[in-house]
């Protein structure tokens, strides 16, 4: 119920900038659904007012950290100018990027599912810890056992890290809840990890994967040298991680920097659908990001810099206890 | 609302900040201080930082296109400065947060009621379980609602006391407009600043209320307190103005200070 639609809509700077379609690198090209026609200016008002109210609604449905799917968005701000969709989306990519730096990211075509990743250096933790930290700490645990494990780790080496932590399935803890419920459905669906099954297991055995948000919220070398915090090690001494990490690395500064680089940055990256890297990519050690809107998992001094009374990791895992329970 | 405002420029600073700032939800003045240093420093600008007001209106100019701006509120209880992201546009309840189902949100607006009916700004959680059959949406369990109060305390849009509930002061700044809209016969304001009231005092002759804030400067330094309206003695304990240096040097949080929650009416 958005009373202000009476106002009248004013025209910032930018925005008519991206109506020229300067940033589209001089090339007016662009791929357009057969039988769709650009609305008549006069109402070109009202799609940015669509797409005004579908970032505030991104913003909010992205709190969840859960895919927002396409079919959300038409039914509860799009309506009526469903045939639209594909400007009103791109105008909000727009808007989030330039006012938010964060990107609209379509992670799954078939279904139309989107996420919202940020894509500056997470400052996370700064001011402390917020309720997410504890989770997101957890998460980073396991990220990096996974990773040290060669990228998949069996659900029962999991377990036996998280007892040594104090946790256990089917036991309610106070800050996250039942462990197993969290680790195999709620961050399964925020796509922070993959549970699968292994194939031809009898009785089913299963396996964690990383997640396609953690390769975009955080990287191999952050969770590399967070394992190694943990266990007072040099990152160089893990030399398949590292060797991995550093390609990783690489990977990143080239696309950044392709990203930056004028006449490519415009449809490409920030509607995110029109000829971005495939999630199989991805899987392969593709391109990712470092970093992590609101509260993702942030850099390698694991839990965002929490506790300031320096509980450090020891070299025992159970200090990570300590860190843990630290916040209650 | 708004006016003829000059379009700001948005830097990486103040992307940053914004970003950590939605993170947080609601921050205190002091902890807003040091997010921007912060933001600065992430960016390498050794530029002077500029004046907090002045940043923020920058942000909030861009922001105006989407409704949404970083307002300046004070916790009602002693008076601190907070910040939060709000949406200017008016919305229903049900709109408010999407990590809450039909039923939690339906619970929160039961809650909301009972607060701003009561005559103290808290609501008991007995009264507000008791509710938990006429919810909308899937059936709640009291159990249950007790974790989705706590929910919401976490989030920081309840507070609790004892037991009781009241709006934190994230909720104030973003629902203050939907609460009178919604409420207009039920809402009470002070008597000095005019703002959105939960907690505060009243005068026991005539009624009329006051921010506990509110009462601390209207009041600071009178020999002999006396109500605005109808010069009645003012039958409360003055508390102080919040003094955020006094804080820095003593070095404790507010669960130091006297009980801050006053029944005083």
């Amino acid at each position: 119920m958005d009373r202000r639609n009476d106002y009248g809509y004013r025209m910032l700077p930018f925005q008519s900038k991206h109506l020229n379609g300067d940033e589209r690198g001089g090339d007016n090209y662009r791929l357009v659904p057969w039988g769709w026609r650009p609305p008549p200016p006069r109402d070109v008002a009202l799609l940015q007012e669509r797409a005004n109210k579908l970032v505030k609604y991104l913003l909010v449905k992205d709190q969840t950290k859960i895919p927002i799917k396409r079919s959300d968005m038409l039914k509860d701000i799009i309506k009526e100018y469903d045939e639209y969709f594909p400007e009103i989306i791109e105008r909000a990519s727009y808007a989030l990027e330039k006012m938010f730096r964060v990107n609209l990211k379509e992670i799954d075509k078939q279904i139309s599912l989107y996420i919202l990743i940020s894509t500056q250096e997470s400052s996370a933790g700064i001011l402390g810890t917020t309720k997410d930290t504890p989770k997101l700490g957890l998460l980073m645990v396991i990220l990096s056992v996974i990773f040290m494990n060669g990228n998949k780790a069996s659900e029962a080496v999991i377990w036996e890290v998280l007892r040594k932590l104090g946790l256990r399935p089917g036991v309610r803890h106070s800050l996250f809840g039942e462990v197993r419920k969290l680790i195999t459905d709620e961050f399964v669906k925020q796509k922070y990890l993959e549970y699968k099954k292994v194939p031809n297991s009898r009785p089913p055995e299963y396996e964690f994967f990383w997640g396609l948000r953690s390769y975009h919220e955080t990287s191999k070398m952050k969770v590399l040298k967070f394992a190694c915090k943990v266990q007072k090690k040099d990152p160089k001494d893990w030399a398949a991680q590292y060797r991995e990490a550093v390609e990783m690395e690489v990977q990143l500064q080239l696309w950044l920097r392709l990203r930056l680089k004028p006449g490519l940055s415009g449809s490409n990256t920030s509607t995110g659908f029109i000829g971005e890297p495939s999630i199989s990519t991805s899987f392969n050690g593709g391109p990712s990001s470092i970093i992590g809107f609101s509260s993702g998992p942030s850099s390698g001094d694991g839990f965002g810099g929490g506790p300031r009374n320096g509980a450090g990791f020891g070299g025992e895992a159970t200090s990570l206890v300590a860190c843990s329970f630290s916040y209650s | 609302q708004g006016g003829a405002r000059r379009a700001g420029i948005m830097t990486d600073v103040h992307r940053r900040f914004l970003q950590l700032l939605m993170t947080h939800g609601v921050l205190e003045e002091r902890g807003v201080r040091r997010l921007q240093k912060h933001c600065y420093r992430v960016h390498g600008r050794t530029a002077a930082v500029e004046e907090l007001e002045d940043f923020i209106n920058n942000i909030n100019s861009v922001l105006e296109s989407l409704y949404i701006e970083i307002k300046k509120g004070a916790t009602e209880d002693d008076g601190r400065p907070v910040y939060a992201l709000v949406n200017l546009a008016t919305t229903p309840v049900s709109k408010m947060a999407s990590d809450f189902a039909e039923n939690e949100l339906d619970l929160f607006r039961k809650a909301l009621e009972l607060i701003i009916d009561s005559e103290t700004g808290f609501a008991s959680s007995t009264n507000i379980l008791n509710l938990v059959d006429q919810l909308k949406g899937k059936k709640m369990r009291k159990k249950e609602a007790e974790q989705v109060l706590q929910k919401f305390v976490q989030n920081k849009w309840l507070i609790e006391k004892e037991g009781e509930f009241t709006l934190h002061s994230r909720a104030i700044l973003e629902m203050e407009q939907y609460i009178r809209e919604t409420y207009p016969d039920a809402v009470k304001t002070c008597n000095i600043c005019h703002g959105l009231l939960i907690q505060g005092q009243s005068c026991e002759t005539c009624g009329i209320r006051m921010h506990l804030p509110c009462v601390a400067k209207y009041f600071r330094s009178a020999p002999e307190p006396r109500c605005p309206h109808c010069n009645d003695y003012w039958p409360h304990e003055i508390p102080e103005v919040f003094n955020p240096d006094k804080e820095r040097e003593a070095g404790t949080s507010k669960a130091n200070k006297k009980p801050s929650r006053s029944r005083q009416h």
